[in-house]
């Protein structure tokens, strides 16, 4: 397709034009998708750190701030149960991600290698669990979890959470495996190591990214989630910042800048795990072809 | 022995490692497998109630026919998958764009890939949130630009004009899950050894060559799961327009979802809720059935 | 294999569906069930050594054990017969006056309080569906009156008559006799407005129409706004209008509702009622599908200088976002026809009811007693003053509640609720002799009158137009 216009050597147009043109395309994309990324983001930080004095002072609000404060923070930590509901989020999103990926890599691992039948099926039909509108699934689940005794405490909200994402989890790393060819394993084993060292010294560095794209998928799930959590937990003591926040959001003294400070809090786990996690993925790549 | 050990050469023999791997599993599955299979065995039997949960009385498929016969059906279902397919396709194109812009760069590339990744992982309540502020009629700041560029007199409602409500929430999804077709393509991305790039290079192929040749194949896969799974989670998306619009203005962003939850909640009709999910149910199962026959996602992967 | 499978997963969902009985044990012990189950099956197909196998089983059975365990440490919850528990759902604010109330309560009363709490709005229909769906109906929950009087009607909910007179409340949910809930909060509407911006004291309809049409030709901003669409600020808005207009929409009681509003003179005042809002619109801001929010965000940004809302809740915004225009805002009542007086005064009423079929109502009775005459009711009114106020005419007065900081720059909204009380009523109550008006109720809670509105300024429909589409849309609200 388009070999005359685009094609190597002898093609119309050159590739030096044309390695120029993706260049600026690339950026000119890069550029557009940065300012759409960023605007949201930078709204919430500069709201949350203006106090009610500059922050709509002449009817308009504030985009350079003259100073900061960290005021509304003060009032969130003072004021609310934002701590408390802090704590919960990560209790619950740190086991939930730790499950949900030794879960997916065991499952995925031994899903590729393992000869067990009909594990096309089961694999399909893990996705198709996602089919069913979680709107409907609350009323039964909160059923069950009451007629189990598991209301209202920690265990069941990481179970609860961890059962949404573990299916794509599972088929996630299980696609990665594929990737992975045996011959690594073998060459592993024809040197005298018992199978869990092969895992452990040869797949595991090589599944990195997958493992790690794992973690990020089911970490957004924990830290996002409000249905299951709202089905499991009615002690407001255990809410997570998703329930808790709608809380505070309610309360009269809570302005605009408090309600980015909360913000701006739920966000930072989420903008550390970004940022310590996608040096990983990278790092997978170039472990991928050491052999 | 262990070498031999290995699956295809001793079917029926036992494997102990594979042993220890089910018992640790089976567990957790078998719960897991619960915590959705009761649920939606509940939710399909209760749409065959009238009041499931009060009074209880077999209708058999009345409600499934007054859902179908309802004259507003089709359009709720039309703007489902609109939602689901633009959505989808957008955050396809911007992950996909951003992550080949990634991949290349030189410089500042663990930013980039920060800054990409971190909307995904935000909860809707906060994108919601930011997004309704930033299209803010009054304090928004895109009417304030829009304003002050003289490109519009009066300050435009975003969530609550009948034309931009559905692109508004589009836009504010493609925001949040943009990243999430980005780290999936960029991961795929990675894994393409260098020497392909070299080799081609070496052989005179031009960009779009190596784009078609070398990346794209790598991608297929990827591509389309993102899609599938994607689309799917997109047409039972409810928080995203519940929060922003609750389905209006005059029903023109109501989908499936919101039906469902106005049935159920609402309304106070479970009967017809859970009979509305299970329709979407059974359209995504027709859906991935033929997606899996039709496209084949998984070829040259099988393992 | 699966028969035995098949059937376990059966009676577990089918115990969903009965009574609770002994089936928080039944899957515990099924669960142990299968697991060995699934070991034997392994055992029998491959040759698994005995000693694997034991070590597999014990595994297994301390897994399924350590699952009974944790269900039967989980909390009090499932258990009702523990005695004296008494469920509260409660989406208000300052839970921690809530909650020492509780406390207090549990030293002098067999029975013990325990709050949910969940932000307002449906969360609390979900959670009484689940609720519902396990049998586990809360004693107390605090709703709207409507809800109250909905749910009264299908014969679930307790009375609560000795209650209501003790602590002589308003009586917002009666039917044939009885009392059904007891009211916990007032929020009345308002008109809310800039006296720096605003000149005179407009009260009438030509007297705003003046004033909007003056300022907004001098700055530019907005005196009025007119709110439209599947809003409760539409709704509530439109309503209030109309019956400042002396349009008298209703008569009967109960279900027996006539829809009056395209009858006679109704219908004349009605239309010019509609007229004036179009009107009016022309003065403000483009304001379809605006909900309280939003005309908060028009205030705090001056864009809006007066509004007629729910002036209690504005100020509390405006104290929190523009502090220094809070002195330059006084309260008024919501503007009236030229030759009409206001005989009507739309007010929430929300408050407590109980349902029949859960446990320890009794207990729900007596912590309602307790409750609404202590200080910490005072003082969980006091902190969201003047949005929540009292629900009897001497807690207006009572000093616990008019001691509020707000009402000694702004006494005026204590004034307007302590002269008008008789009006104060909710959509509910809104048939004759205020009776329970099934309709008005219905018409609310799917936003008619929002609706309406939308139809009469973006619809393109005339103000006879709209009026005729109220009255039929009214009339096919029948309960």
């Amino acid at each position: 397709m388009f070999e005359r216009l685009v094609g190597g050597p002898g093609g119309l147009v050159p590739n030096a034009v044309q390695q120029r043109l993706s260049a600026v395309a690339l950026y000119a994309i890069g550029a557009l998708v940065l300012l759409f990324v960023l605007t949201p983001i930078y709204l919430m930080v500069v709201v949350a750190l203006q106090s009610p004095q500059t922050l709509f002072s002449g009817g308009e609000l504030t985009l350079i701030p003259p100073t900061l404060t960290l005021n509304n923070f003060v009032t969130l930590v003072e004021q609310t149960s934002t701590v408390s509901y802090f704590l919960n989020s990560v209790i619950i999103t740190v086991s939930s991600v730790f499950l949900s990926t030794t879960l997916a890599v065991v499952s995925g691992y031994s899903l590729t290698r393992f000869d067990i039948s009909a594990k096309t099926l089961v694999a399909r039909a893990v996705l198709f669990s996602y089919m069913v509108s979680p709107i409907v699934l609350a009323i039964p689940l909160y059923v069950i979890f009451f007629r189990l005794g598991l209301l209202n405490q920690y265990v069941s909200a990481i179970l609860a959470v961890t059962a949404i994402s573990a299916p794509f989890s599972i088929w996630l790393m299980w696609q990665y495996f594929q990737n992975i060819p045996i011959a690594y394993e073998e060459s592993a084993w024809a040197r005298g190591a018992s199978r869990w060292r092969a895992v452990r010294d040869v797949v595991l560095p090589l599944a990195r990214p997958g493992y790690i794209s794992v973690a990020i998928f089911s970490f957004a799930v924990a830290w996002n989630d409000y249905t299951m959590v709202k089905v499991v937990l009615s002690d407001e003591s255990l809410y997570p910042l998703t329930v808790g926040s709608e809380l505070i959001f309610q309360e009269v003294f809570i302005g605009w800048g408090e309600q980015m400070a909360l913000l701006f809090i739920i966000s930072l786990p989420p903008f550390l795990v970004a940022a310590f996690l996608q040096n990983y993925l990278m790092q997978g790549f170039n472990l991928g072809h050491g052999e | 022995m262990r070498v031999a050990n290995r699956f295809g050469l001793r079917d029926m023999g036992f494997d102990r490692d594979r042993l220890l791997v089910i018992v640790f599993l089976l567990p957790l599955i078998g719960f897991f497998a619960i915590l959705w299979l009761v649920p939606m065995v509940y939710t399909v039997w209760s749409s065959f109630f009238s009041d499931p949960l009060v009074n209880p009385v077999f209708v058999g498929f009345d409600n499934y026919i007054a859902i179908i016969v309802d004259d507003q059906f089709l359009y709720f279902l039309w703007n489902s998958v609109l939602f689901a397919v633009s959505t989808t396709v957008l955050s396809l194109v911007v992950g996909l764009g951003f992550a080949l812009v990634v991949n290349r760069a030189v410089f500042g590339g663990a930013s980039l890939r920060t800054l990409m990744i971190f909307p995904y992982l935000l909860p809707t309540v906060v994108v919601v949130f930011l997004w309704r502020f930033l299209l803010d009629q009054n304090l928004g700041l895109v009417n304030r630009l829009l304003l002050e560029f003289g490109l519009i007199d009066r300050p435009i409602e975003f969530f609550g004009t009948v034309a931009l409500a559905m692109p508004s929430i589009v836009t504010a999804s493609v925001w949040k899950w943009g990243s999430f077709a980005f780290f999936i393509v960029l991961a795929n991305l990675q894994a393409i050894p260098d020497e392909y790039y070299e080799r081609a290079m070496v052989q005179g192929a031009s960009q779009w060559q190596q784009f078609r040749d070398i990346t794209f194949p790598h991608l297929r896969g990827a591509i389309l799961l993102i899609l599938l799974v994607r689309g799917i989670w997109m047409f039972n998306k409810f928080d995203v327009i519940w929060l922003t619009t609750r389905g209006g203005p005059a029903s023109v962003t109501t989908t499936l979802p919101i039906r469902v939850y106005d049935y159920a909640i609402r309304l106070g009709e479970f009967g017809m809720g859970t009979a509305l999910a299970s329709i979407m149910f059974v359209l995504l199962a027709v859906g991935g059935v033929v997606y899996f026959v039709g496209l084949n996602p998984e070829s040259g992967v099988t393992k | 294999m699966n028969r035995r499978v098949l059937a376990w997963l059966f009676s577990t969902i089918s115990s969903a569906f009965g009574s609770p009985a002994n089936s928080v044990t039944m899957p515990c012990r099924n669960g142990i069930f299968i697991l060995k189950y699934c070991l034997y099956f392994v055992m029998k197909n491959k040759s698994l050594s005995r000693r694997t196998y034991l070590k597999l089983a014990g595994t297994a059975g301390v897994a399924g054990l350590s699952g009974c365990i944790n269900e039967m440490g989980g909390t009090a919850t499932t258990q009702s017969e523990e005695g004296g528990t008494v469920h509260f759902l409660n989406d208000r604010g300052a839970r921690e006056v809530w909650e020492a109330a509780a406390e207090e309560f549990k030293s002098q009363s067999n029975y013990e309080i325990e709050i949910t709490w969940l932000p307002k709005g449906t969360s609390t229909n979900e959670q009484l569906a689940k609720m519902r769906a396990a049998g586990n109906l809360p004693a107390l929950i605090f709703e709207t009156s409507a809800d109250c009087y909905s749910e009264t009607a299908q014969g679930l909910t307790e009375p609560l008559t000795d209650v209501v007179e003790e602590l002589g409340v308003k009586d917002t949910v009666n039917v044939d006799g009885e009392s059904y809930m007891v009211p916990g909060v007032a929020i009345p509407l308002n008109m809310f407005y800039r006296t720096d911006v605003v000149e005179g004291d407009p009260r009438t309809w030509s007297e705003w129409q003046a004033e909007a049409e003056r300022i907004q030709g001098e700055t530019g901003q907005s005196a009025y706004v007119v709110p439209s669409g599947r809003t409760n600020a539409a709704s509530t808005h439109t309503n209030q209008i109309l019956w400042n207009g002396g349009v008298d929409p209703y008569s009967g009681t109960g279900d027996v509702i006539e829809v009056n509003i395209d009858q006679g003179e109704n219908r004349e005042l009605a239309i010019g009622a509609f007229e004036w809002l179009q009107t009016m619109n022309e003065y403000g801001p483009q304001a379809s599908g605006w909900g309280w929010g939003d005309l908060m965000g028009a205030l705090i940004q001056e864009q809006l200088v007066a509004w007629a809302g729910i002036g209690g809740l504005a100020i509390q915004q405006i104290l929190a976002n523009r502090p220094e225009l809070a002195p330059e805002f006084t309260a008024a009542p919501y503007p009236v026809a030229d030759d009409q007086d206001s005989t009507q005064w739309w007010s929430y009423f929300e408050g407590m009811y109980s349902y029949r079929d859960a446990e320890n109502t009794e207990g729900a009775k007596e912590f309602l007693t307790f409750f609404l005459q202590s200080d910490y009711y005072f003082e969980f009114l006091r902190g969201t003053a003047p949005f929540n106020m009292p629900t009897s005419k001497t807690g207006l007065r009572d000093d616990r509640y008019a001691s509020a900081e707000v009402f000694q720059t702004h006494p005026e909204f204590l004034d307007l609720a302590e002269d008008n009380w008789e009006d104060m009523a909710p959509v509910l109550n809104t048939g004759d002799n205020r009776a329970p008006n099934i309709i008005a109720a219905n018409a609310y809670s799917e936003q008619v009158h929002g609706q309406a509105a939308d139809k009469l300024l973006n619809g393109g429909l005339s103000p006879e137009e709209t009026v005729d589409w109220l009255a039929e849309n009214l009339r096919a609200r029948k309960a």
